[in-house]
């Protein structure tokens, strides 16, 4: 077993320099050689700055190549890659920098306005400018640093930090160590053949984890990447262009994207006799949907993976061939054979096949905790019964299941107040949160509600002072807000209340909002 | 300027962004983020409804929908030829 996920970039390009290894449709590609080159040569400058073993790297730039060979520099470097949004506000960017400590921020002149929240959030943070046409202001450029010895990396050390949403307000940082990613990357390239052959989609956004398995498990065979940038992936037509222009054969996406390009990117029309795997992870597919993509893709085998960002995948279902499965909800699968799942009662104590409980995970991808909240980390975790004599843990991932006697779990829902926007985890606290520093916001509360076309999406109860709503209070509160969080986060609805309803003990009543939520978004705007 | 205009009334009214009205007319609304792929559906459907044009699938793409202006000058091209 390799000891970090850069030796999987050593390897293939010592086995293979010349292969393609990552490009952008239309704009730079480097093969294997180039792509340790360039790394080298950012990770040797992050070194000669100063930047040591165990540190945190941001990485601010738009999707692209120079973004994923950034994520490499700075693992080659010995720290710790943080991704960041470069579409979210620079106030989040601000806060993920200043909660991880992090040292150098690896950044791009387009995303600026960002640059510069950051960098006022950490003072002494070292700015390397890799991708932008303008120069970026008081970036440092990255440099042949040849004297700089790149560190040796272990599977104990942290590959890398996602920040999901946190209920109490504040992204929660996720820290996932090599062993944990290896472990991981290791059992997709096997279980899904990925080979030197294959081209591999870059589809999600480098900060959600899914993005792992695109760049890693493409390194690890030595296949071809190729990274859709931010604008592609929202127009359906682009996205499905580069599914069959670039012919991938390896599509990793949310569900959304697959159900918009079926519908507006003409996949039916296309030719994709090179696709042959596609994968999605991150919501629910619906399963009539599913069974549409079926029909088109019948030469492709489909497989839906769960996970949480704590144990990355954990369990997968493939779907079995057309007119052979008649599931109502598309299952979340068996474990991954690097795991263990256990489904268990609210003390704790496992229930029988058909029950509903939740769902517990042990093996070998779990992270390691939350960057710098022990407290959160402990709660997260529970010891682990069924083998006492191992220093081992369950992960609680806080979601509902029901295990079949075959070994397939059937997803219910959450059992707390998260849930998920466009495939993005959103804890409605931490919405809530930005709401109540919102002007004239004196009590607020948000429900989710399912639009017709099944897409969630978010209503804020806002109650303040007087009666009315203050003059132009809605958009004053969406702007304040879309100054805080990322656009998925964003409230699309905003009821203005005297007061939120209450339940007998004085909580606020969500089932009320619930169904208040419901009809509002049932009605055609 | 009328149909950016109208674009920006949408924007602002119907999808709730967040200064909409003074968003600049070549600011690349979706790879920044201001608009998200269901809200680029909805500003398809907007300019068919408001200007009488059609739009096609494949005619809904970065050249076409990527600013403020690249809109305006769609449907400029589509109202002369239709």
């Amino acid at each position: 077993m390799p000891l970090s996920l850069v030796a999987l970039l050593r390897r293939s390009a010592k086995e293979h320099p010349q292969r393609p290894a990552v490009s952008a449709p239309g704009g730079r590609a480097l093969d294997y050689a180039g792509l340790e080159r360039e790394s080298g040569r950012i990770a040797r400058s992050l070194i000669a700055a100063g930047v040591s073993r165990g540190d945190r790297v941001g990485i601010l730039i738009p999707k692209g190549v120079e973004a994923v060979t950034a994520v490499w520099g700075a693992m080659r470097a010995g720290a710790a890659y943080v991704p960041i949004d470069p579409t979210a506000p620079g106030a989040r960017a601000a806060v993920i920098a200043g909660n991880c400590g992090m040292a150098a921020l690896l950044a791009s002149s387009d995303v600026a306005g960002a640059v510069a929240a950051v960098r006022e959030a950490v003072p002494g943070l070292r700015v390397f400018q890799v991708h932008g046409a303008e120069p970026l202001a008081g970036a440092r450029a990255v440099e042949d640093a040849d004297a700089a010895v790149e560190p040796s990396v272990n599977t104990k050390d942290l590959a890398y930090i996602l920040y999901t949403s946190g209920s109490t307000g504040v992204p929660k940082g996720v820290m996932v160590s090599h062993a944990a990613a290896l472990s991981f990357v290791e059992w997709a390239v096997g279980r899904f053949g990925v080979s030197a052959d294959d081209v591999v989609s870059s589809h999600a956004p480098l900060h959600f984890d899914l993005s792992t398995f695109d760049l890693f498990a493409a390194a690890m065979a030595g296949a071809k990447l190729v990274v859709l940038d931010e604008e592609t992936v929202r127009f359906p037509m682009a996205a499905a262009d580069v599914m069959e222009q670039e012919r991938i054969s390896v599509w990793y996406s949310v569900p959304g994207a697959l159900r918009g390009m079926l519908r507006g990117g003409r996949l039916d029309k296309r030719d994709l006799r090179a696709l042959r795997t596609v994968l999605f992870a991150g919501e629910a597919y619906p399963a009539d949907e599913l069974r549409q993509l079926q029909s088109v893709l019948a030469h492709v085998a489909l497989f839906n993976l769960y996970g949480p960002t704590e144990t990355n995948v954990c369990t997968y279902w493939p779907v079995p061939p057309v007119g052979t499965w008649s599931e109502a909800q598309v299952p979340i699968g068996i474990d991954c054979e690097n795991d263990q799942g256990l489904v268990v009662d609210e003390e704790l104590r496992p229930v029988p096949d058909g029950t509903a409980g939740e769902l517990l995970m042990r093996g070998g991808t779990l992270m390691e905790g939350y960057w710098g909240d022990p407290e959160r980390t402990k709660a997260g975790f529970v010891p682990n019964a069924l083998y006492p004599h191992l220093q081992d843990r369950f992960y609680r991932t806080g979601d509902l299941v029901t295990r079949r006697p075959d070994g397939v779990y059937a997803f219910h829902g959450r059992r707390d107040h998260m849930v998920k926007v466009r495939g993005y985890r959103v804890e409605l606290g931490e919405v809530e949160a930005a709401l109540h520093r919102g002007p004239g916001v004196v009590e607020a509360a948000v429900a989710p509600a399912t639009r017709a076309e099944g897409e969630t999406e978010l209503v804020a109860f806002v109650a303040g002072l007087g009666e009315d709503p203050p003059a132009d209070g809605v958009r004053a509160l969406k702007r304040h807000l879309a100054g805080l969080l990322p656009k998925y986060m964003v409230p699309s609805e905003f009821v203005w209340l005297r007061r939120l309803p209450t339940t007998s003990t004085g909580k606020v009543d969500r089932q009320a909002l619930l169904s208040a939520a419901r009809d509002l978004t049932r009605r055609e705007r | 300027m009328q149909v950016i205009d109208a674009i920006r009334r949408f924007l602002s009214q119907d999808l709730r962004i967040a200064d909409a009205q003074t968003l600049a007319p070549d600011l690349p609304l979706v790879q920044k983020g201001v608009i998200d792929s269901i809200e680029l559906m909805q500003v398809a459907a907007f300019v068919e409804k408001e200007f009488g044009i059609t739009v096609d699938e494949t005619e809904v793409v970065p050249s076409n929908f990527r600013s403020l202006s690249t809109m305006a000058a769609f449907v400029e091209r589509k109202r002369a030829t239709t």
